[in-house]
């Protein structure tokens, strides 16, 4: 009796119970179906059993209220075996019991419908056991004492218990539909979790069965009634073992009696008495059967279980049903009578006050109305409940229609409320049958009231919950669902959860289903699920909700998914879905702040981490790396370089290594080396190209990158942090499968560094030397380059495959930092476990495949994506190479321009096997040399026995000559003239330099073997900065594999500083009177503007004085002579200062001059004298002048260095052919075409000069530096500027004077001409070739012939004696190539040409020079005397004299040059050409006669 | 007119083309973060209605389709069945049928440009300039 509603935790603890128990029997992958809603696909389970547990245990839990009776028991059986003493007594004594229990304790459960219910008393009697003639007899007894009709008999168990084992098997358990299943029932819900239902079969089957049945109990409600059901038709105790009256509910121990009559499957049987003669015999039987393992009713023959059914028919139908007859007919009386009395006694109250508003009034405080028990209101609701019960629906609706109405008058909210969800059920329940609409506003109202009046959520839940089965069964799933959503509040979570679920299963069962409210109402179940603590429902939610929400972009949204996915799969342990979960965090680009995704981050590193130990338990994934999703790695921007990588100086060492190319390089750069490679390969006449250094995204990987033994291989690899959050990677390194070439039968075994064991890894670095990275920082949204190194030890094929590393945090990092620099090099396991316990780093790898080109070749490739291999990081090892390492030693960072220093150059081999046949190339072939040897002889690599060159330091950088700076020439040109006899040991192809091992057995560099030799190194004449290339290319010396060369890079930046400017103008001297044999004709005057372009600067690089030590002449035909005074000080320049030295050039006779040799001849300006014919001074100029033939001859300073015609044929063999012939032979070639060059040497001089200077040079420290240098002019042309600055030809070949004008004005390219051609012009004269004279460039042909006047200076004559005839002599002479035909006209001044510019040719600019005393007068005073015109040939370079006589008339100075000189070179005599001479020859006539 | 906003342009497989926050200028991103996935979720569950509702008139501008606790969803289609949504707080029917209005002549001409594929992200500093101006003109300002 001391049943009390169970504690408000112990509900909840229920509720959340029935929801929990169901998950696990409903989620299989693949339960639910697929259904496509639009353009969703959702998998869907269509039942929510968990919901219906839950409603089941909501409404057994829900506790009795006043103000309905369906709760309430109608009856009471009482029940006595026929073995007791006293039935009789015993029954009387229940029965009085019970009515104490309903008088006294009102409030206890079970409550009771009315006073005075009906009593039934059951005998209960064991066939076996029993006695039956007491039984009968007491039976007699029973029903003289109560009446037949609430009397029964009930004989079970004919069978005995020893038989009943026997017979088992026929028998099924009548039980078994109404108890749980052993299995279920020891699940976990313990005893006192009452109703696990029956095993109704789903709910909207049974709606529409249960409608017509004839069942006591409504379907719809049917848990809703069970209690009323209960212990309405089964308020028994077995008097036989307890004494104490006692209801089920109040008994919770009793499991067996816990079970609900719910109706039975079969309604007849129902009325039959089915189930209060389950509930006897249950409760007699209880403890056999507990013994009986668990099987019930064996014992019961058919009989008897027909008489069970008799029972519960007689029962039903002998005592219920006419008590319920009675109970109706007088409630219905009382209710009349009281209502008409009550009826018009308010209603008259109401229209005289009239204050009522109609309807359901609001009002804030609670229901003050209290019935009485017996009040004709509640009076009026039994009387609705027992027809609904009695399903008399139509009656019931009718009836709680009209106690809705005195409960609204009365404003008895509860009351109210109750009778609208009843009324509106009691319609519904009709069916069909009924006209009337169903009334879910009804329903809307009760539940409203419920919430606001009476503040009974509970009963308000309740009613949600048959209305939204109703509304669903009507097909208003809308309105279904807003009732749920209306229901969700903050109070119960868990209700909530439930409500929202089944308000999104609604969205999805309307016409036009609405997936995405469902998807919504989904997540926010999942939330409230979770904070309910039902994870599993929670992440059911979440993952049915993702299927609507994956890959629409709705990153924020699905974020908050995938992140509550995962927070809720790790804590149910599902470790591997959590990592995936989280693993979507991360790699969408995401729109979350930095600290959201650094909390993403963290999450997942540590729930991966506990992914992995947990699989490293389970062993399932041995020696296998998992696959990380961070950093992001673009495989195709993977480079693999083969060499060692760039190197950069170490500072403070002197010796500069080589630098090889680096990740840096672009494609250009590989173009670059690659020209450099054909030149030397073009030389050494091989074909084939070695394998490029360098694979990248841009070159052509088809082949496999070869890789050599005992050779580094650097990989790089481009890791992508889409994150914000910095990411730490530790312990980097490459991952790789290796096959081994072994010659053998056996197949060989792939080796792979994956593997986490100890021993193994150690034997994979055997093979592989593989490098670690210790620690690697990727910065939010950056790229990181990781440079990782492998060294193969064994030829095979090596395939790198992927990246291995450990993913850690910034913050994780610091803690670990220590801990990680403490390990020690290998990535072994006693290292990562360490680092596996104390922060949160997970070891993952991640795979390298980088992707070939687009395929575009056929249809297929073009209209599909097709990409080619890509085979970059498959490397092929082969066995091992010689390597050459090249180092300089104090390689300078800048140079003056033209400054000439001597470094040295180590090679070394490096490798096992000797190498040979060392060459270099460059970018810059003049920047550097490694110079002559002192004997000239030929340089080859066959020359074994050369002594090596003394690596000169300064001030040896040049060569001095024979210590004679004391015996000072003896005239003013102080002039050595050295000749240089050709075969001086140029190179022919001077790009391509052999490299002299002359200490070397056979030229072969033996490993570990180490050669030093001298280089001289030449700064730009150009200043700034400049990369200069070196391709050293060698072979070995024996080769397996299929490479024959090798080849070293190198590329050094140079800073070159402006130093020595020299312009210098070459003319023809003046014809001067005196000198002897007409030598001045063959002369000309070198006019030399020294500049030093340095500027004194502070902290920067500059030249504080410059000293000209030495002018070099180089040229076939011309020796350089000084004019002025031999000066040992030299000649200096300060910073910014300009100087000018004129010094002479003499053509050697042309008889003596050798073909092809050149003549080098110095003036020196200081004590010592370089020698300029030997290295480095020659191989300079030579290189230089190369540059210039370059420059001038393709007319465009782009290509760095054609190689000049003349060395075609000879490139070849390098060491066979050289000297004079190549030399001549380009000399002249590379001048002009034959023909026109005949006539243009006449102003060509082919020669250059060549300025040694010495500086004081300031270091950027402040230092004081002396260097030395040379810059180089080449003078090609008279009358022209030429300088030391490389200029490409269009500015250089400038001719003319040295007007600012005329500089600006041939700045812009030469006009074009247009000439027109005389037909009878020569036929055979191509227009491009030996062109005639009016094509010819007027500069050239009026220059073919120089001529000079040489005449007494001063003369007295007595004019008044007559004429004055002065002797002159006209020296000609032919400085063009060819024969030319020189007329000498004395009758036409040059002047007179100028009215009739038609004839001549030359400019009109030349001065008119006439006699100079002659002024005002229009008579020329002068005339020639005697022969006017002659005729005369000249061959080449030929000198003639013709003899003059000029007559004057007046004393005076005159200027015998006023005669014409037409030259010639063609037979047509009509092509005459004026000859310009311009400088007057003066004779200054004295009249002696006045003195006489 | 205080109040935040959400603007969203959803595509034909409602997907998000654009995305705009909105927040009166005296109080900036203050608990904003929490909010801005609840903000699609509403966004995304009021398609059904929005769906739903553009059959049923002629205007494109479809007034407020859904309500969700305190936040209520307007929508707007366009003739090629873009759907934009704004979320709002408080009720503003003529700024937000305005901007709308406003952004949909934006969108049209972003959406003739050559190079964008429709239904994908809208990524242009100048739309977003001009969203956040009219943003500025008619809801927040």
């Amino acid at each position: 009796m001391a049943a009390q509603p169970p504690q408000q935790n112990a509900i909840k603890k229920q509720l959340s119970d029935a929801v929990g128990a169901t998950y696990g029997h409903i989620q299989e992958p693949g339960s639910g179906s697929m259904l496509s809603f639009g353009s969703y696909d959702l998998q869907l389970c269509s039942s929510t059993p968990w919901f219906d547990n839950w409603r089941d245990a909501f409404l057994h839990v829900l506790p009795a209220s006043d103000h309905e009776y369906l709760n309430h028991c109608l009856a009471c059986v009482f029940v006595v075996a026929s073995n007791n003493g006293d039935p009789l007594g015993t029954f009387t004594a229940l029965a009085n019991q019970q009515v104490t229990q309903q008088q006294q304790f009102p409030n206890k459960l079970p409550r009771w419908f009315c006073q005075g219910i009906l009593h039934y008393y059951v005998l209960l009697h064991d066939m076996v056991d029993g006695d039956q003639t007491r039984a009968d007899s007491i039976y007699q007894n029973m029903k003289s004492t109560f009446g037949v009709q609430i009397c029964h008999l009930l004989q079970v168990n004919s069978r005995s218990i020893n038989t009943a084992g026997s017979i088992k098997t026929a028998q099924p358990d009548p039980w078994s539909q109404f108890l749980l299943k052993p299995s279920q029932s020891t699940d976990e819900v313990d005893g006192e979790s009452l109703p696990i239902t029956d095993g109704s079969p789903s709910f909207p089957s049974r709606l529409s069965e249960m409608t017509q049945d004839q069942n006591q109990t409504t379907h719809l409600t049917d848990s809703l009634y069970d209690n009323m059901e209960e212990s309405g038709s089964s308020g028994i105790t077995s008097s036989s073992s307890v004494d104490q009256f006692s209801h089920p509910l109040a008994s919770p121990t009793t499991p067996p009696s816990r079970d609900t009559p719910s109706p039975d499957s079969d309604p007849t049987a129902a009325a039959s008495g089915y189930q209060g003669d389950y509930r006897t015999s249950n409760a007699s039987h209880y403890k056999w059967h507990e013994r009986t393992s668990k099987t019930h009713g064996q014992c019961l023959t058919p009989s008897d279980l027909d008489r069970l059914r008799i029972f519960m028919h007689e029962f039903v139908v002998r005592a219920l049903v006419p008590w319920v007859e009675r109970q109706m007919k007088m409630l219905s009386e009382q209710v009349t009578s009281r209502k008409a009395i009550h009826r018009s006694f308010f209603s008259a109250t109401k229209k005289w006050f009239g204050n009522k508003p109609q309807g359901p009034v609001p009002s804030s405080q609670n229901t003050t109305v209290v019935y009485t028990k017996d009040a004709p209101e509640l009076q009026l609701r039994r009387l609705g409940d027992l027809a609904f019960l009695f399903q008399m629906y139509d009656f019931a609706y009718h009836t709680y229609h009209t106690a809705k109405k005195d409960f609204n008058n009365d404003q008895a909210w509860l009351h109210f409320a109750g009778a609208l969800e009843m009324a509106s059920l009691s319609l519904f329940l009709q069916g069909p049958n009924t006209q009337k609409q169903y009334p879910h506003h009804y329903m809307e109202t009760a539940i409203s009231t419920y919430l606001a009046y009476s503040r009974n959520p509970q009963y308000a839940t309740r009613a949600t919950l048959t209305s939204t089965e109703a509304l669903k069964k009507k097909g208003m799933f809308n309105d279904a669902a807003m009732q749920f959503l209306k229901m969700t509040s903050e109070d119960s979570d868990l209700t909530s959860a439930l409500f929202l679920e089944q308000a999104a299963h609604c969205f999805l069962a309307l016409k036009t289903p609405m997936v995405r409210k469902y998807s919504f109402h989904m997540i926010l179940a999942g939330h409230r699920f979770n904070k309910a603590g039902q994870r599993k429902h929670s992440l059911r939610a979440y993952t049915q909700a993702l299927q609507i929400y994956k890959a629409r972009h709705w990153s924020i949204a699905e974020d908050h998914i995938h992140f509550t996915i995962g927070r809720q799969s790790f804590n149910l342990k599902h470790l591997e879905k959590a990592a995936a979960s989280f693993k979507h965090l991360l790699v969408q680009e995401s729109k979350q702040p930095t600290s959201q995704q650094a909390a993403f981050l963290r999450e997942y590193l540590f729930v991966y981490k506990q992914l992995l130990s947990q699989e490293d338990r389970d062993n399932s994934t041995y020696g296998q790396l998992p696959e990380l999703p961070l950093p992001i790695i673009d495989s195709n921007a993977t480079k693999v370089l083969l060499t060692s990588g760039k190197r950069q100086k170490e500072p403070g060492s002197r010796k500069t290594l080589a630098s090889g190319v680096g990740f840096d390089s672009h494609a250009e750069d590989m173009a670059k080396w690659e020209n450099l490679e054909e030149r030397i390969l073009s030389v050494v006449g091989r074909p084939g190209k070695s394998s490029p250094p360098l694979f990248t995204n841009s070159t052509d990987n088809q082949a496999s990158p070869v890789a050599f033994v005992g050779e580094a291989i650097t990989v790089e690899v481009q890791v992508e942090n889409p994150l914000h959050v910095m990411l730490v990677l530790s312990e980097v390194t490459l991952l790789w499968t290796f096959l081994p070439a072994i010659q053998g039968s056996d197949p060989p075994q792939v080796i792979s560094n994956e593997i986490t064991t100890n021993v193994k890894k150690s034997l994979a670095d055997e093979i592989i030397q593989t490098s670690v990275v210790k620690e690697v920082i990727v910065q939010g949204i950056q790229n990181e380059h990781i440079q990782l190194t492998m060294t193969p030890r064994q030829p095979g094929q090596l395939r790198v495959v992927g990246l291995a590393y450990n993913l850690g945090t910034s913050s994780l990092a610091q803690n670990s930092a220590g801990l990680q620099t403490d390990s020690n090099t290998g990535i072994t396991n006693q290292v990562v476990k360490p680092s596996y316990t104390s922060s949160v780093v997970v070891r993952g790898k991640q795979k390298l495949e980088p992707r070939g080109p687009r395929l575009n070749k056929t249809k297929e490739d073009r209209t599909q994506k097709h990409y080619g291999p890509d085979r970059r990081l498959d490397l092929l090892v082969q066995e091992e190479m010689p390597i050459l390492e090249v180092s300089f030693l104090d390689f300078p960072e800048s140079l003056l321009c033209g400054e000439v220093q001597c470094i040295e150059v180590e090679f070394t081999n490096k490798g096992k096997s000797p190498l040979h046949g060392l060459r270099v190339t460059s970018s810059h072939p003049r920047f550097f040399t490694f110079g002559l040897f002192p004997n000239g002889t030929n340089t080859t690599s066959t020359a074994p026995q050369q002594p090596q060159p003394p690596t000169a330091k300064y001030p040896f950088v040049y060569q001095m000559r024979a210590p004679h700076c004391g015996a000072i020439g003896p005239s003013l040109t102080s002039t050595v003239s050295t000749s240089i006899i050709g075969g001086s040991g140029y190179q022919p192809s001077a790009d391509v330099l052999n490299i002299p091992l002359s200490d070397c057995q056979e030229g072969q560099l033996m490993p570990g073997q180490e050669v030093k030799l001298p280089m001289w190194i030449r700064g730009d004449d150009i200043g700034g900065v400049h990369e200069v290339d070196f391709l050293f290319y060698y072979e070995p010396v024996k080769s397996l594999s299929t490479v024959k060369h090798r080849v070293v890079h190198h590329q050094a930046v140079l800073n070159t500083v402006e130093s020595l400017s020299v312009r210098t103008t070459v003319v023809r001297p003046a014809a001067s009177n005196g000198s002897s044999n007409g030598q001045e004709l063959n002369s000309c005057i070198f006019a030399c503007e020294l500049e030093n372009l340095s500027q004194v600067q502070v902290q920067r690089p500059h030249v504080q004085e410059l000293q000209v030590t030495q002018v070099s002449c180089v040229s076939p035909h011309w020796t350089l002579l000084s004019l002025g005074a031999k000066n040992n000080s030299g000649v200096r320049l300060g910073s910014r200062e300009t100087l000018q030295l004129v010094m002479k050039g003499l053509k050697q006779d042309q008889k003596t001059e050798t073909i092809g040799n050149l003549v080098f001849s110095e003036v020196a300006f200081d004590r010592d004298q370089v020698n300029t014919s030997c290295s480095p001074c020659s191989d300079f100029y030579w290189r230089s002048w190369l540059r210039h033939q370059a420059l001038t001859g393709s007319d465009c300073g782009n290509s760095d260095f054609p190689s000049p015609p003349g060395f075609g044929s000879g490139s070849n063999n390098p060491g066979a052919m050289r000297g004079k012939s190549i030399m001549s032979s380009s000399m002249i070639s590379t001048d002009a075409t034959p023909g026109s060059g005949t006539l243009e040497s006449a102003v060509y001089l082919k020669l250059t000069l060549v300025f040694l200077w010495k500086a004081w040079a300031v270091q950027e420290s402040g230092q004081m530096r002396i260097v030395v240098g040379q810059h180089h002019v080449h003078i090609n042309r008279l009358n022209t500027v030429a300088m030391s600055y490389p200029v490409p030809a269009s500015m250089s070949s400038l001719t003319s004077s040295s007007s600012g004008a005329a500089w600006a004005a041939k700045n812009t390219r030469p006009a074009l001409k247009f000439i027109r051609r005389d037909s009878n012009s020569k036929a055979d004269d191509s227009f491009g070739g030996t062109a005639g004279a009016n094509s010819l460039d007027p500069e050239i042909s009026t220059k073919l012939v120089s001529y000079s006047f040489s005449h007494a200076h001063q003369r007295s004559h007595p004019f008044d004696k007559g004429l004055c005839l002065v002797p002159v002599t006209l020296t000609l002479q032919n400085h063009s190539g060819k024969e030319v035909t020189v007329m000498v006209d004395t009758g036409k001044s040059p002047e007179s040409f100028v009215s009739n510019p038609g004839t001549v040719v030359a400019s009109p600019d030349s001065q008119s020079q006439q006699g100079l005393g002659v002024t005002g007068s229009t008579v020329p005073s002068m005339r020639w005397v005697g022969l006017t015109q002659a005729s005369l040939t000249l061959e080449k370079g030929q000198s003639s004299t013709l003899s003059l006589r000029a007559g004057m008339t007046r004393p005076g100075t005159y200027n015998v040059n006023c005669l014409s000189i037409f030259v010639t070179f063609s037979s047509d005599q009509s092509q005459m050409i004026l000859q310009r001479h311009s400088t007057p020859s003066i004779v200054t006539l004295v009249d002696s006669s006045a003195s006489s | 007119m205080s109040g935040n906003y959400y603007f969203v342009i959803v595509g034909h497989q409602d997907n998000p083309v654009y995305e705009m926050e909105y927040s009166p200028p005296n109080k900036a991103n203050e608990k904003r973060d929490d909010h801005r996935h609840l903000n699609q979720f509403i966004a995304h569950a009021a398609l059904d209605l929005v769906d739903e509702q553009m059959w049923s008139t002629n205007n494109m501008y479809l007034k407020i389709v859904d309500k969700f606790n305190e936040w209520f969803v307007s929508a707007f289609v366009t003739a090629g069945r873009m759907r934009f949504l704004m979320l709002h707080e408080v009720k503003n029917e003529d700024g937000i049928k305005n901007f709308f209005t406003e952004m949909y002549e934006t969108y049209v001409k972003y959406a003739m440009n050559p190079f964008y594929e429709i239904n994908t992200p809208i990524k242009s500093s100048l739309f977003d300039k001009k969203a956040q101006f009219f943003g500025r003109k008619y809801l927040t300002g």
